[in-house]
Parts: C-alpha cells; structure tokens; sequence
C-alpha cells in the first residue's frame, strides 16, 4: 500500500510537471513570454477531480478495490492536482493587478474541477 | 538541471508528499459528514510553505533551481490535493450535509488564498542573497520585494 501511494502520488506529480513544461513550451514556441493564465495547473487540477470522480464511483459500484482506490484516488490524482500551486497561482494574478483573471481562475477551478469531478462521479455510480 | 533528473527529483518529491498527505488522512479518523480537517490543514500549510518556498527561499534567498523542483512541484504538489477537496464537497453536499460542504468549499479557496499571500510575505521579508558572479541565473519570479 505504501509503495502504491508512492509511486501513485510520484507519477501524477511527474504527470503535471510534464503538462506544465508542455504548457510553457507551446508558448514559447509561439512567441509567447510566461504563461498569462495558469492554465496547466486548472488542466491537471479538472482532469485530476475527474479521475478522483471515476475512482470512488468504480470502488463503489465494487469494479475496483478498495486498495486500487487509495493507489488511484489518494495516490494518482492526489499527486497529479494541487491546492498550494492553485493558492499561489491566484497570489500572483492578484499581485499582478489581473484581479479579474485571479476571479476567474478561482471561478474554473470551482466549475470546471468541483462540477466535471461531481459529474463523473454520479454519471458513473 | 537536466530534464531526466527533474523529471526524478518531481517523481521522489511528489511521492513522499503523498505519503505524507496520505499518513495524515489515515492516522486522523474522521467522521462521515464532519468538515475535512485533514485535507485542509494539509492544503492550508501546503499553500503557505509554496509560498514561502518560491518567493523566500528561490526569489530572495536564490536556492538553486532544484529546490523548487523538487519540494516546490514534487513535495508540496504532492502534498496537496485538490481532488480530494472536490470529491469531499461533492459527498458531503449528496449527503445532506449542504452548510458543511459550503463552508469546506469557501474556507479552502479563501484561507488557502491567504495562506499563499501569507507564505509570500513571510519570504519576502527574508534577507536578499546577492548573487556572486559565476552562480547560474535562476528564473526571475517578479517578486523581489
């Protein structure tokens, strides 16, 4: 159980670093400074809740054991999404005087991660 | 830094903050339908030790870009959750528990918000470290007051 969270937690996390570096990458390759809106950290934060979403409904309904939950719903999507990146994200567009950004940033999370992770949840329940 | 050891230094990073995100959630039983104090003190201090790590210890103490890799995105990304946070909002409002799953919903945003601010004033407050000729450049944050 110990090394299912493990590795679990340590590919998600490895998971959003690659979405993160595809993310800045596209904008490079574009002509593009730093990113403007956090949008790798939303991505993995809805795709993440998604998963969670899929994983508790599977384990409930009896597809998938209890273990293949923690492994996938504490491990995986808990190492892919994150809360401090979110908190700081909205930190700095505040900072930024993009005050309108930071709002929106916090308004997709709360749509996109809370109601696409609920969705999936009860679709597949 | 090159991209195979990132990649690695996010792979540890990110597997002992889930364990440690875990461990908490497993040593502390909670109630069905109680406010999930776990995951929001591990969020709570999560946000405010990221904070304090990019604008502290990587802007004004200039760590050298590993540090950020590997307890910024790796440790602390693993460490908090916001799966967990959506899915607990989820079953408690199903469950009838709609005040609790409102206020675990504002609570997080609003206090993780302030802890980031909090952790970012705390490192701002560090002593500057100068960097000495030779040293590599580390990325430039914006936040050197």
């Amino acid at each position: 159980m110990v090394v299912g969270v493990a590795v679990g937690s340590g590919v998600g996390a490895q998971l959003r670093f690659a979405t993160e570096r595809l993310h800045a990458r596209a904008r490079e390759r574009r002509g593009l400074g730093r990113p403007s809106f956090p949008w790798a950290t939303l991505t993995v934060n809805v795709v993440g809740s998604v998963a969670l979403g899929a994983a508790a409904a599977l384990a409930a309904r009896g597809v998938i054991s209890s273990p293949w939950l923690t492994v996938l719903g504490i491990g995986l999507a808990g190492g892919l999404t994150t809360f401090s990146t979110f908190a700081l994200d909205v930190v700095s567009l505040a900072r930024d005087h993009r005050v309108a950004h930071a709002v929106l940033d916090i308004a997709l999370h709360l749509a996109l991660g809370l109601g696409a992770g609920a969705a999936m949840f009860h679709i597949l329940l | 830094m090159s991209r195979s050891l990132a990649y690695l230094l996010v792979g540890v990073g990110g597997a002992v903050g889930g364990l440690l995100r875990w461990g908490a959630t497993t040593v502390v039983d909670e109630a069905a339908g109680a406010f999930p104090w776990t995951t929001f003190t591990v969020n709570m201090v999560g946000a405010f030790a990221l904070g304090l790590l990019v604008v502290g210890i990587v802007g004004r103490r200039q760590a050298p870009p590993w540090v950020r890799t590997a307890l910024g995105t790796g440790l602390l990304g693993g460490f908090t959750t916001f799966s967990a946070y959506a899915h607990a909002v989820d079953v408690l409002a199903t469950g009838g528990e709609v005040g609790t799953a409102m206020a675990y919903l504002v609570s997080s945003v609003l206090v993780g918000v302030a802890a980031a601010g909090a952790g970012a004033a705390v490192g701002a407050r560090l002593p500057a470290r100068r960097r000495r000729a030779g040293d590599s450049p580390t990325t430039a944050h914006g936040w050197s007051k």
